[in-house]
């Protein structure tokens, strides 16, 4: 892979030089191209396979377990009861109208890949094409990169784009095999719309137009992030026109685009009517609009002597923003027009959500994102990207505004919401590309020393120097980019990694194995009550209904579910009774220091759910005396007596002999702050301890509460109970 | 015990559907003067070897013995065979349609036994009967503690059952460590007895059981079960390889853990390194020079299987207790040529034998399919099988570039199967010709070629279009 | 185009009614423009047909409108939608043959410019159709 790379970069940096006219040269480019392609494609796709060689082919994460059902599920039933299908096996007792709040894109896509293969002869499992789904398309967003890039500069600078984007961290790391989300899809259409864009507003051919609704069409089926194209092409032709660049291409290009596309993406169930009732979408509107005006006005002005033109376009402008905003505001305000979601004023108010929405701020990659992250993902790319950003501004054609506009929005988004880093990359690839084949050009052009007889050597020295340099940063990036993907972005995160004593890489499997023991030993309606961030896995890999998943539509629910795991057994016996719970599984990740566990989310569970019940949780009551969120002896009896910290507990010091000690938080608990559970009881626990699962336990049969029965209970066998553990020296698989 | 010259007979209860109740009394022509039975409880199925002299008591010559069989019985066997006791010779035996209904409500039903020769009147003949059935002990107490041992009971009667009046008979159970008799109208009262053995009796009537006899012992290794088998082999002339691919429904039938299963109990139990009630690792024996072993099931790979000699170690994602329930998929790849024969003639036909199992010892299989699949274009001749299967199909399944028909697939449906029968084999005799073997390959180019042909023509209609 | 000079004008005449010589520029410019779109219109039969259908377009959307504000209720929200945005899309392809007609973009000759017209007329009603069910 790292021989690929490299040579693609070296021989995509040479390109530009060969310009000759000559047909063989001609072809000579062509068959270079082509190669440069190919290795490009190889090199996109074999970077993204670190998982599969490491691992398995598996899905990833927590989506794209929801994403790789909802396919299965549509390979399974036809696309109409796709699209219908409501699915009872989520959000119980609520249910999910699945069809209707998802973006149908991705699974409909690689629906179609599969019924394509098994008609030519190759019937591949459905799993193996959607965890090879996200490679193959990054190979088609290298293509569009440099088709994008071509456009904004020249082909020596759109190869260098592909070869970035192939490589680069900061989009593998949502495109690696097994990544199987909607962003996988999403970017590649982002890159191809935006291509489309450019050529339709450079040429103002209808074609390219209707080709940009269409795959603009395309990516609003596939990812909520369209959102980002409805707004970013509207400022693009905003800022054209304030800058007195309108012409008839302008108009031809984005009415085709927005008249053909806003009808187009009203055919998506999820988005229905958003395109006119939202406000996200209204910029887009009003671009429609003003574009009328100014396209009227453009036809008046030449005709009309320009000093009369100026007050009778002062004075129906002014009176035009007037109406305009007073109607947008009277729409809003008489609810016409849904107002701007949360997730859109967190983008604007990094606090927002931290304190109007606990359950978007809960979510990692809903993080603003640290200055270190941009140099990790993209290496070198991130200081050539003003750079090229700058260039672009001395030249400064339309296109060029275009990616002017896209950087200067995407910087701060990405700045604000890790995931949009995302979206970034592109734009950073493509600038970079952009910068850097700007100074091949100048430096690698050998031509006109050649000619000269005399040899000018500061010259040539200088010229040399600086292009070994780069050419140095180049290699040094593909080594970065093979690192970071290698060590950051390959783990599926449902297989966890780890060493033995003696050094031999040993998985850990804790997760599917508990998910598999509840698909076969469980009843088949069993319902699981989790934290949400499990519940997309439960029912890709456990096949069980669950409470509430990642989809996190209802707030009050997940609340609720929060409540039960933050209030003592008795208190969430009842709750979960109610929502006709059977299981309860929490992840405890103290045997085998793994951090992202139940325990370490709780105070999360705890702030959703006192956003519901101010007066019966509070976040304070869970913190020690000295307020630090503890879970040894010092803990505060709140804490000790809720349902989360008792489970995950449970049995937990006797392992060690007394002494159990937490090594994610690197406490000691002992046997005495273990409270015992009455309610529940523990039906299965994973090999290194990390998923545990509790069953709500039967009304006692003699009538008494169950916590009754427990203390009599242990009252009677308390004497033969009393033998010590010995402390057992235990063979761990940590 | 089980050499493939062995000539097995199992028999099904699907094909032999009795009309209701007919009542048939075999011809009281023999008697028994000596009626031995061997009960084998060590596996999870029961092994039965009955010695029996018989004499006959008629006039006339006779050759026609009918063995009574409680139905229960009948209806899980797996091995049924003959053998004349001095002369190591296998006999013809078979079964009947007709069952009788017993007085207590119980139903016999029978296997008839032909001998050789007729045995003149008077004349003694010794004989053994082996066979072997699904069913055994069930789990007694049915829920018991993670460190508790295990403990079957088997209900079965008291005196050997025959047709015919028996002069002695003799009942005998081994396989275990420790028998007890169990009474459950004595209020649950244990009886010690010797091992194994329970009794001789004397002159015992046709048709008669005894009391009801409950023998509860010791059994504390897992019980498993494999409620359903799918087996597929793929055979490649091109590649010269053998695929094996199978899928289990593993359960332990055996007791069931009294609450919920804890890790804590579990690990502690662990380090006292004995054997347990729970199933921790499968052992399968596979074929020479085996290569390529996976082991999968339904959330991915398990990376927990080794492979020692011919042997592979699976272990399950979480250890088997009673009642629980596996399924998993494993599979492997072997040279052709231990498998395949080239017949002589030179007319391009082949013999291809695969054994019927491959699963872990001490083992029961309710359902069996299992497939085999011949390259495209193949013709099936003959199909055999040692063990007989109830269904056998010639189908054909698509794969990897079929473009015409698909594979041809051979499937034999088998019921009531255990490990031990695992040694006999499928011989499936087919012809496959080198123009068919060239015909897929070249199908496959063309097909290719049609696509880029089809795409270039595209791409220029294309232009036209928008010009 | 045709009506929308009228309606602008006339709102902005009303408007600025107190400034008496923004309403002279204002009844210039009308008059000057639709001078020379008249001799626009004349000069190319082509332009005229164009024009006429975006009058009638105009017209069907304003009666789908008023319809809708009659029976006080969108209950097919998406077969008015469907309707409306229909006429608003063709109008607004027609505008950018109508500009093509009048000037070829480079690259982009009348010709294609017309079937390119088509092609993205026939999308637009392939998606109308599957919208209005």
């Amino acid at each position: 892979m790292v021989t690929t790379g490299k040579s693609t970069i070296a021989e995509s940096a040479k390109t530009p030089v060969l310009t000759g006219k000559s047909s063989l040269v001609r072809w000579v480019q062509t068959v270079l191209t082509f190669t440069i392609f190919l290795a490009i494609f190889g090199a996109a796709v074999s970077s993204r396979l670190f998982s599969v060689i490491r691992f398995e082919s598996i899905i990833h994460e927590f989506d794209p377990w929801f994403n790789f059902r909802a396919t299965k599920y549509l390979v399974t039933h036809s696309f109409l009861e796709f699209l219908n299908w409501f699915d009872d096996r989520t959000w119980y007792p609520l249910g999910r109208v699945t069809g209707g709040t998802l973006y149908p894109g991705l699974m409909t896509t690689s629906g179609a890949v599969w019924h394509l293969l098994k008609r030519i002869g190759l019937p591949v499992d459905i799993r193996n094409v959607c965890v090879m789904f996200a490679p193959a398309f990054s190979g088609i967003t290298a293509l569009a990169t440099y088709h994008f890039t071509k456009e904004i500069k020249d082909s020596g600078a759109g190869l260098l784009a592909a070869a970035f984007m192939a490589i680069v961290p900061g989009y593998i790391s949502r495109s690696v095999a097994g990544s199987y989300d909607n962003e996988a899809i999403a970017i590649t259409l982002l890159m191809v719309t935006f291509m489309f864009w450019i050529k339709a507003q450079k040429t103002g051919s209808i074609l390219h137009a209707t080709l940009t609704a269409l795959f603009y069409f395309y990516m609003v089926s596939a990812w909520g992030g369209y959102v980002f194209i409805t707004n970013l092409i509207p400022l693009h032709i905003f800022i054209l026109i304030l800058m007195g660049r309108y012409n008839a291409k302008l108009y031809s290009a984005y009415t085709t685009w927005y008249a053909i596309g806003t009808l187009a993406s009203m055919q998506i169930p999820f988005v229905g009517f958003l395109p006119i009732r939202s406000n996200d979408h209204m910029a887009a509107l009003g671009v429609f609009g003003l574009l009328q005006l100014v396209a009227f006005g453009h036809f008046v002005k030449t005709k009309v002597s320009s000093d009369k033109f100026r007050v009778v376009m002062i004075v129906s402008l002014a009176l035009i923003l007037v109406v305009g905003v007073a109607a947008l505001f009277a729409l809003t305000y008489f609810g016409f027009i849904a107002p701007w979601t949360g997730r859109f004023y967190s983008l604007w108010d990094t606090n927002y959500a931290k304190i109007h929405i606990p359950i978007i701020a809960s979510v990692s990659e809903h993080q603003p994102v640290a200055w270190p992250a941009f140099f990790f993902d993209t290496h070198f790319l991130i200081w050539l990207f003003p750079a090229g950003v700058f260039l672009l501004f001395l030249d400064l054609k339309d296109e060029h505004v275009f990616v002017i506009v896209y950087s200067v929005l995407c910087s701060y988004f990405a700045g604000v919401m890790i995931r949009l880093m995302l979206t970034l990359t592109p734009v950073i690839c493509v600038a970079a590309a952009v910068a850097l084949s700007k100074i091949f050009d100048v430096y690698l052009d050998f031509s006109h020393t050649m000619k000269n007889k005399k040899v000018n050597v500061s010259n040539l020295v200088s010229r040399l120097l600086v292009s070994s340099t780069f050419i140095f940063y180049l290699v040094l990036f593909v080594f970065h980019c093979t690192w970071v993907n290698k060590m950051a972005y390959s783990s599926p995160s449902v297989v966890l990694p780890s060493t033995t004593y003696d050094g031999r890489t040993v998985l850990i499997d804790d997760f599917r194995e508990a998910y598999y023991w509840l698909r076969l030993n469980t009843e088949e309606d069993a319902k699981i009550a989790s934290w949400w961030d499990y519940g997309y896995q439960i029912g890709g890999m456990a096949d069980r209904t669950t409470l509430v998943d990642n989809n996190t539509w209802n707030n009050t629910h997940i609340a609720l579910v929060g409540k039960a795991m933050a209030s003592p057994e008795e208190k969430s016996y009842e709750i979960l009774k109610q929502l006709d719970a059977d299981y309860v599984l929490v992840i405890f990740g103290g045997l085998l220091g793994f951090s992202g566990d139940d325990v370490n989310k709780f105070l999360w569970m705890v702030r959703i759910s006192e956003g519901i019940w101010p007066d019966e949780i509070n976040e304070r009551n869970y913190f020690s005396a000295t307020g630090e969120y503890r879970v040894d002896s010092s803990a505060s009896q709140t804490m000790k007596e809720c349902l989360m910290y008792k489970m995950s507990y449970q049995g937990y010091p006797e392992l060690f002999g007394g002494q159990g000690i937490d090594k994610v938080r690197g406490q000691t608990i002992l046997p005495s702050d273990v409270l015992p559970l009455d309610y529940f009881e523990e039906v299965f626990t994973s090999e290194n301890w990390l998923v545990r699962l509790y069953q709500l336990k039967k009304e006692d049969s003699e009538g008494r509460s169950l916590k009754d029965a427990g203390d009599y209970e242990r009252s009677t066998t308390k004497s033969n109970k009393k033998k010590n553990f010995k402390k057992p020296d235990l063979d761990l698989r940590v | 015990m089980v050499q493939l010259s062995l000539w097995w007979l199992t028999v099904f209860l699907w094909s032999l559907k009795s009309v209701l109740c007919e009542q048939f009394q075999p011809p009281q022509v023999w008697e028994n003067v000596e009626f031995k039975r061997l009960v084998d409880v060590e596996h999870v199925y029961t092994i039965e070897s009955l010695e029996l002299t018989i004499k006959n008591i008629d006039n006339n010559a006779n050759s026609e013995y009918f063995l009574a069989l409680p139905k229960s019985t009948f209806d899980h066997l797996s091995i049924f065979s003959v053998q004349l006791k001095d002369k190591q010779v296998f006999i013809d035996s078979g079964f009947i349609e007709q069952t009788t209904q017993l007085e207590d409500g119980s139903e016999v039903a029978y296997g008839i036994i032909q001998f050789p020769t007729p045995i003149e009147p008077n004349e003694d003949v010794v004989f053994n009967i082996n066979m072997s059935y699904n069913v055994g002990g069930v789990p007694f107490p049915e829920h018991i503690a993670l460190t508790d041992e295990q403990h079957l009971l088997l209900s079965t009667t008291r005196y050997p059952l025959s047709a015919y009046e028996t002069k002695r008979g003799t009942t005998e159970f081994f396989g275990s460590d420790d028998f007890q008799e169990f009474h459950p109208a004595k209020g649950y009262e244990l009886e010690k007895r010797a091992p194994g053995l329970i009794g001789t009796w004397d002159n015992i009537r046709a048709f008669d059981k005894g009391p009801e006899l409950q023998v509860l012992y010791s059994h504390n290794v897992p019980m498993k079960q494999v409620v359903n088998l799918q087996r597929d082999v793929w055979v490649s002339h091109w590649a010269g390889t053998i695929q094996f691919e199978e899928y289990y429904e593993l359960l332990n039938s055996g007791a069931r853990l009294n609450k919920g299963f804890s890790r804590l109990e579990h690990m502690l139990d662990q380090q006292n390194m004995k054997l347990s009630h729970y199933c921790g690792v499968l052992e399968m024996n596979l074929p020479e020079d085996s290569s390529e072993h996976y082991f999968t099931d339904k959330v991915g790979m398990v990376t927990t299987f080794r492979i020692l000699g011919d042997n592979i170690y699976l272990k399950p994602r979480y250890p088997i207790f009673g009642g629980w329930k596996y399924n998993f998929t494993t599979g492997w790849t072997n040279p052709l040529t231990n498998f395949l024969r080239v017949s002589e003639g030179g007319d391009h036909s082949y013999i291809i034998s695969v054994p019927l199992l491959n699963g872990p010892e001490d083992t029961i299989y309710d359902d069996v399919t299992l497939s085999l699949y011949l390259p495209e274009g193949a013709k099936v001749e003959t199909i055999g099988s040692a063990t007989p299967s109830i269904n056998t199909d010639v189908t054909a399944q698509k794969s990897y570039l079929d473009l015409n028909n698909g594979h041809v697939k051979v499937t034999l449906n088998f019921k009531n199967l255990i490990d031990q029968v695992g040694t006999g084999e499928l011989l499936v005799k087919y012809t496959y010709d080198h123009e068919t073997a060239y015909k897929k390959p070249l199908n496959v180019a063309i097909y290719i070629f049609t696509a880029l042909m089809g795409f270039f023509f595209l791409k220029s209609v294309n232009l036209n279009v928008s010009n | 185009m045709t009506p929308k000079p009228k309606k602008i004008t006339k709102t902005a005449s009303t408007a600025s009614s107190t400034a008496n010589t923004v309403t002279q520029d204002f009844k210039e410019a009308y008059r000057l423009a639709l001078k020379s779109y008249k001799e626009q219109v004349s000069s190319d039969a082509r332009l005229k047909l164009i024009d006429i259908f975006c009058a009638f377009l105009v017209v069907i959307a304003g009666v789908q409108t008023l319809f809708m504000a009659l029976i006080r209720d969108t209950f097919p929200f998406n077969a008015f939608l469907s309707g409306f945005i229909i006429c608003v899309g063709q109008f607004v392809l027609l505008i950018s043959l109508r500009l093509q007609v009048q000037e070829p973009f480079e690259g982009v000759p009348k010709n294609r410019a017309f079937g390119e017209f088509v092609i993205a007329s026939l999308i637009l009603h392939f998606t109308t159709l599957h919208f209005i069910n």
